[in-house]
């Protein structure tokens, strides 16, 4: 009888004790993956700032641009009535036209790179925020149901980190390899 | 401990007198001379001690260096304050004594463990001290300074300090064993000698060679006293009786003096914190004033300087761009000396272009003189001859200016360019890659280079080689004289001319043609406003001879083109206001006349800005001829396209 209660009591406290180190291990993971989650949605919200910023940036000199091309433009208009000049091949003849239609390309290409830019970094930005939503709904899971399978979504987060993340260090764009709009065409857009 | 107190202070009691201290009398008056100089300069440390004890006992919470200080300095302050009131005030002897006896303390036995009830008794004794018995002073000094009697005094002074003064107060020998002793008389002290002679000698000093001194002193103060007795009995008494008596009032002043003492004591104590804290507020007032008065400093200085200061504190770090910006500095530079250059050239090109004009006005002239019409015929007078030569010659360099007008023109454009570019590519570096300006410096550097005015890079080719044939200058006269005579003076006209000559000038208004013989006529007119609004043409010559007329206002609104010839003369004009609100057109050479007349106003309300054939130069003559004082009446499109063209 008193072996049995013994043993019996053995057994209980070891049951208890699996179950304590079971909850503790339980209540650890539960634990990681919460930092976890908050962490890289800490990160998420960094990174979503500094594109914010560089968008800003990007779209602020995109207008500067625009309106430089806007006021050679002009002048093309203007020095056209002034020397009375229809055909593009005359037209290159003036310097000031010749020069402002070079100018004209060179600043094209740059608000198409901008814009090229501008254009990723707000997807950029929307896949961020689309994941930190996620993490937002996984974390309030994990707070209530005391775990979940999140591994799968720190994955996705530090792929789309691990790409935007050095692109916020980077020049907006490769001045040396912007496209250029033809000469003629911008002419022609000019004139009609 | 009781009954040794008892016994020491019933001994002391006894003690008290002269005895003792006459024999010590001497010695003790050079003492007392001392002290009496002295004491003051060693009050501050007895003072201090006072300080240093009170230091102890101060509140926690103190900032004990902050007293350290304040303390060191408020007592120099207070003793100083003291030193002053002593010397200035007579009654303040008895501090005077004080200060002394403290000081005596200090340097005796009872230093450390007199309570400040002892010092007060202590200091008490001087308060009934009459001032002129310099003799007790003696012995209140020699009393209270028995340099023998140290080791035993020691003692016997705290035990005395320590004896309330309700004792002294019940027994006459108590109050002289205290220290009442001090204020007796010769003759009283004499008395209490003899009252208790030998109990003085055993316990007052306790030293044997105070004990030898007590016993020969005794021994002749023993005869005399009774001498004294038997001759005296009565007065004896008496003196027992004012002895008694002034015992009595003795007990009465200590009670005073004590009082007077604890004021005395409490005031030095009361000067000494207030010194501190006059101090104290005094230092706290001058940190403010500090703080304040350091700001006013700072600014009165500063503000003179400031200026100064900002210049050699606001150096601009050299900035990332800083290199490139002057180099584009430099080639906008020589883009404005090109574009002044083109000024000039095209100046000079207006300049020859109104000579030729007014040249073929003077061939023209010279044909209807003398009925030439033939080059031939032309060429064979001289003067017309060198007039086309001249027309030739001016053409030909006007020609010859079109390169270097060019290649200025061309610098210009291709330096505008490439700052510009430059600037583009400083605007976009910081979010670019691959933008190289130092490529840009290369550049304009090249450009600076290239388009340096110097003669040799200005100068014409030979003009000689663009001369155009004399034939075509000749044809060309002949062409515009052909349009000339395209107009005849109507009948209506004439008659208008022939009144105007004959001094009528009332249809002035209503003329339409005008001569030259009209206009002489036309320049005697009085007044101040000449209406020729018929007029359609105005050659020179008859400009020449209106440009005489004295008058204020000239309407030629009718005239629709103008030449430089003509504007030439009708600028001359010493009027105030022409109004030409029939010219659609101002040409640049005009404005070359315009800028030298010396009128007002101009309407040119006619005029047009066309924009196919914009000439920014015209509008911004006029606009230039505006600044300096000439009022311009233009439309409202004109005066946009001039404040553009400004």
């Amino acid at each position: 009888m008193g072996t049995d209660m013994m043993k019996h009591i053995k057994s209980s406290c070891t049951a208890i004790a699996m179950i304590g180190i079971l909850f503790c291990g339980t209540l650890s993971a539960t634990g990681y993956k919460t930092t976890e989650i908050n962490r890289k949605m800490t990160e998420i919200a960094s990174l979503q700032h500094s594109l914010s910023s560089k968008i800003e940036l990007a779209i602020e000199k995109k207008k500067q641009l625009e309106q430089k091309t806007e006021a050679l433009k002009e002048e093309i208009k203007q020095e056209r009535a002034q020397l009375q000049i229809e055909s593009y091949k005359r037209a290159v003849l003036a310097p000031r036209i010749d020069y402002n239609l070079k100018l004209i390309q060179l600043l094209l290409g740059y608000v198409a790179s901008l814009n090229e830019k501008i254009k990723y970094f707000q997807n950029g930005h929307e896949t961020l925020g689309y994941y930190f939503q996620q993490a937002q709904d996984d974390l309030l899971m994990i707070k209530t149901l005391n775990d979940l399978e999140v591994e799968k979504l720190i994955a996705q987060i530090n792929s789309i980190l691990d790409e935007y993340t050095p692109e916020t260090n980077k020049p907006l764009f490769d001045a040396d390899s912007v496209p250029l709009e033809d000469a003629e065409r911008i002419w022609n857009d000019i004139v009609n | 401990m009781g009954k040794k107190s008892n016994k020491k202070s019933s001994s002391l009691s006894d003690l008290e007198p002269l005895e003792e201290q006459e024999p010590n009398q001497e010695a003790l008056k050079e003492l007392d001379a001392r002290d009496i100089i002295e004491p003051l300069k060693k009050a501050p440390d007895n003072i201090d001690d006072r300080w240093q004890d009170s230091e102890t006992d101060a509140p926690e919470g103190m900032a004990v260096g902050e007293q350290e200080i304040s303390l060191d300095e408020a007592a120099e302050i207070s003793f100083d304050e003291v030193d002053r009131h002593i010397d200035s005030d007579p009654e303040n002897v008895e501090t005077e004594v004080l200060l002394d006896e403290n000081d005596v303390e200090t340097n005796g036995p009872i230093e450390d463990d007199d309570p400040p009830e002892q010092e007060s008794d202590e200091t008490a004794i001087p308060l009934y001290e009459e001032p002129d018995d310099s003799q007790v002073e003696d012995q209140v000094v020699s009393d209270e300074i028995p340099p023998d009697a140290e080791p035993k005094a020691d003692g016997e002074y705290s035990e005395i300090v320590e004896q309330p003064v309700e004792d002294s107060q019940h027994s006459p020998i108590a109050d002289k064993s205290g220290n009442d002793f001090l204020a007796l008389d010769d003759d009283e002290i004499d008395d209490s000698i003899d009252e208790k002679p030998a109990e003085e000698e055993s316990s007052v000093t306790g030293t044997e060679e105070i004990e030898d001194v007590g016993d020969i002193h005794s021994g002749t103060r023993k005869a005399e006293d009774k001498k004294v007795a038997e001759l005296n009995g009565t007065a004896q008494e008496e003196k027992n009786l004012k002895t008694e008596a002034k015992s009595q009032i003795g007990k009465i002043s200590t009670r005073g003096a004590l009082s007077s003492k604890k004021i005395a004591i409490g005031s030095i104590i009361f000067l000494i914190f207030s010194g501190l804290s006059i101090y104290a507020l005094l230092s706290l007032i001058d940190i403010k004033g500090k703080v304040k008065i350091v700001p006013e400093a700072k600014s009165q200085i500063g503000e003179p300087v400031e200026p100064a200061q900002i210049q050699a504190q606001t150096p601009k770090p050299p900035g990332k761009y800083d290199k490139y910006l002057a180099k584009l500095e430099e080639a906008e530079r020589l883009r404005n000396d090109l574009l002044q250059k083109k000024e000039e050239i095209y100046k000079l090109n207006l300049y020859y272009r109104n000579g030729i004009v007014e040249l073929m006005d003077q061939v023209s002239d010279e044909m209807q003189k003398t009925n030439i019409s033939s080059l031939a015929q032309a060429l064979k007078n001289n003067r017309i001859e060198l007039d086309l030569r001249t027309i030739q010659r001016r053409q030909a360099y006007i020609q010859g200016l079109e390169k270097p007008n060019r290649w200025v023109h061309n610098g210009s454009e291709e330096l505008l360019f490439l700052k510009r570019k430059a600037l583009l590519d400083i605007q976009i570096a910081e979010i670019a890659s691959g933008i190289d300006l130092n490529r840009h410096v290369r550049y304009v550097n090249a450009a600076i280079q290239k388009y340096q005015l110097s003669a040799e890079k200005l100068a014409v080719d030979d003009y000689t080689s663009n001369f155009t044939p004399l034939e075509t200058i000749w044809s060309q006269i002949k062409n515009q004289n052909t349009e000339r005579a395209h107009t005849p003076v109507s009948h209506k006209d004439e008659k208008i001319i022939a009144e105007i000559c004959s001094g009528d000038f009332k249809r002035v208004a209503e003329l339409s043609t005008m001569t030259a013989g009209a206009a002489k006529c036309l320049s005697q007119m009085n007044g101040s406003d000449l209406f020729l609004n018929g007029l359609k043409q105005l050659a020179p010559d008859e400009a020449k001879y209106l440009s005489r007329w004295p008058g204020n206002w000239i309407c030629l609104n009718s005239i629709d083109t103008l030449s430089p010839t003509v504007a030439r003369y009708l600028f001359k004009w010493e009027g105030s206001w022409i109004s030409l609100n029939g010219l659609t057109e101002f040409p640049p050479e005009l404005t070359l006349y315009l800028m030298e007349w010396k009128g007002h106003q101009l309407e040119l309300m006619g005029l047009d800005y066309h924009k196919k054939k914009p000439d920014q130069r015209a509008l911004k003559y006029l606009a230039l001829w505006e600044t300096m004082g000439g009022k311009l009446f233009v439309t409202e499109g004109v005066r946009k396209e001039m404040e553009r063209a400004m």
